[in-house]
């Protein structure tokens, strides 16, 4: 079970989502296409509620109700390729122990071969593989959710914000550990997030989506080096260069607000709300 | 710990509970010495009694056919009862069309189903368990659709993404978030069910504990109708203390 990851092409036409009740369905996604190499590491940002979490859905297979021709590595199926999610919350079975939590997404003839417990041993888990997750803090957890994803050794990883409710010290940390797991088991990532800091520090190139319907807007690969530093000045000061570039088309983003945008600007936002209800 | 503290902290939980049941008897003998009455035999009546009919009566035939009556009812409710209320909680059209049986069967009488079963049916074994099982089952169904309707489909997803195959999505992450259903629908179950059995024993059975409380009845043997009620009640404290009280620990360790 090796695998550098491979080449990933997305093509979402249209996804709507069907009205509840009179008013008309509501446009998630249209004409949003990219592509990601093998092994590459590709962050996705956007505004809140512009769909991202759909896109990710539709890649990994859980939605299938769109118009959309996504293929990875030359193959349409995603039930055909060892994809991995990591969601916002960490999605553990509460009724099983850690160890269990990480050996249950194996295949049963390979969970005895020890990959979970190496893994979870790596992560500085090791003393806590008999224990439920709810003794675990919300970072052990992600940690443990984080073993979960790589010990199938994906080909596709997916992740949503998955250290989105952190604090930023032990966000920090997970990061790195994301990064040093990729390092060690290449494989092609989609990580979805908000945050224009983290993705800069992850990625080898960055995705912005508008807000929706969703589109890819700006396609930017990131110019620092690896390995970097959290602490690294050119992350803060390459954010920067993207949003004083590109200020009118990132407005919607979180991290903007620390640099004011004119009211009259925001005018031309649009009201995503229902979109994200839509897309939980 | 020493003397002093335990003293402080006051009687355990069991001791409360053994207190508890102690002064329940101690109530009943004394209610009965002042009465009396035949209506009312006191402790030692009802002891020899059981005693008697115990080495030389039917209660232990009557107390093993009545409990195999419970548990194959029981389990019949049980496992239709949960397919039934899965399919209902996760199927919004199948919830429509069968919602209006279910209300008509929770509120049919007891006696109802009995008496048609025992009409239609005959009296026979399977007879007795069809009445007890169709009695018990809307109960189920209402609680094990709740069940259903709650289920964390998160979680289902996770199972979905990793491919871990039906079997194991269905006893890792499906089943485990029914467990509290299933103990409540279990535990209000086997109360109900022992008391059906027993009216069913009594309209159309010839063994089984209901059967000999109809004997008594007639017979105006009050100490052995109570005789018998305590050799079920506790045949079932015990099934509760070594059978189910230990599975729900080990079903919630995890919440711990």
């Amino acid at each position: 079970m090796t695998s550098a990851g491979s080449q990933l092409s997305v093509r979402i036409d249209r996804k709507a989502y069907p009205s509840m009740t009179d008013e008309p369905e509501r446009l998630a996604i249209e004409g949003l296409s990219f592509d990601a190499a093998a092994g590459e590491f590709v962050c996705i940002v956007g505004p809140s509620g512009c769909g991202k979490t759909t896109m990710l859905n539709l890649v990994a297979g859980l939605d299938q109700t769109a118009e959309a021709a996504i293929e990875f590595g030359g193959k349409s199926d995603a039930k055909a390729s060892r994809i991995s999610y990591m969601f916002q919350t960490p999605r553990l079975l509460p009724w099983a122990t850690v160890r269990e939590n990480v050996r249950l997404v194996l295949p049963p003839q390979d969970a005895d071969r020890g990959h979970a417990e190496a893994l979870l041993e790596q992560m500085k888990l090791g003393d806590r593989l008999d224990e439920y997750p709810n003794r675990l803090s919300g970072g052990m957890q992600r940690r443990v959710a984080l073993a979960r994803a790589f010990v199938t050794e994906p080909e596709l990883l997916l992740l949503d914000e998955p250290f989105i409710s952190l604090d930023g010290p032990v966000a920090d940390h997970l990061r790195g550990i994301l990064l040093q797991l990729w390092r060690a088991r290449p494989t092609t990532v989609l990580f979805v997030t908000h945050d224009l800091r983290e993705a800069i520090y992850l990625a080898d190139r960055i995705l912005f989506l508008s807000g929706a319907p969703s589109r890819v807007i700006l396609n930017e690969p990131v110019p620092i080096e690896r390995p970097r530093d959290v602490e690294d000045p050119r992350i803060e000061s390459y954010r920067q260069q993207l949003l004083a570039g590109n200020r009118l088309i990132l407005q919607g983003l979180n991290s903007v607000s620390d640099s004011p945008v004119p009211a009259a600007e925001n005018e031309e936002q649009p009201d995503n709300r229902h979109v994200r209800g839509g897309s939980r | 710990m020493s003397r002093a503290a335990a003293i402080a902290r006051g009687p355990s939980p069991t001791q409360l509970r053994l207190i508890s049941f102690l002064s329940l008897l101690a109530i009943w003998e004394v209610a009965a010495l002042l009465l009396q009455s035949r209506e009312l035999p006191d402790l030692w009546q009802v002891a020899s009694k059981f005693w008697i009919e115990l080495t030389d009566g039917h209660l232990l035939s009557d107390l093993g056919l009545t409990l195999f009556r419970v548990f194959t009812a029981f389990l019949l409710a049980m496992v239709i009862g949960t397919a039934i209320g899965i399919a209902m909680g996760f199927n919004r059209r199948l919830d429509h069309l069968f919602d209006g049986w279910l209300i008509l069967f929770l509120n049919i009488p007891a006696l109802v189903t009995i008496i048609l079963c025992l009409l239609w049916f005959g009296i026979n074994e399977i007879s007795f368990i069809v009445a007890v099982a169709l009695n018990k089952i809307p109960n189920v169904v209402v609680t094990l659709r709740e069940g259903a309707r709650a289920i964390d489909r998160d979680l289902l997803q996770v199972a979905e993404i990793f491919r871990v195959g039906r079997q194991r999505t269905f006893f890792r992450f499906f089943l485990p978030q029914l467990y509290p259903y299933l103990m409540a629908a279990g535990r209000s179950g086997v109360a109900l069910i022992w008391k059906i059995v027993l009216v069913v024993e009594l309209l159309g059975g010839t063994s089984g504990i209901g059967f000999r409380m109809n004997h008594f009845f007639y017979l105006f043997e009050i100490d052995g109708l109570l005789a018998y009620t305590m050799a079920f009640v506790v045949v079932m404290l015990l099934i509760e203390i070594a059978f189910v009280e230990p599975l729900e620990r080990r079903l919630t360790r995890w919440r711990k």
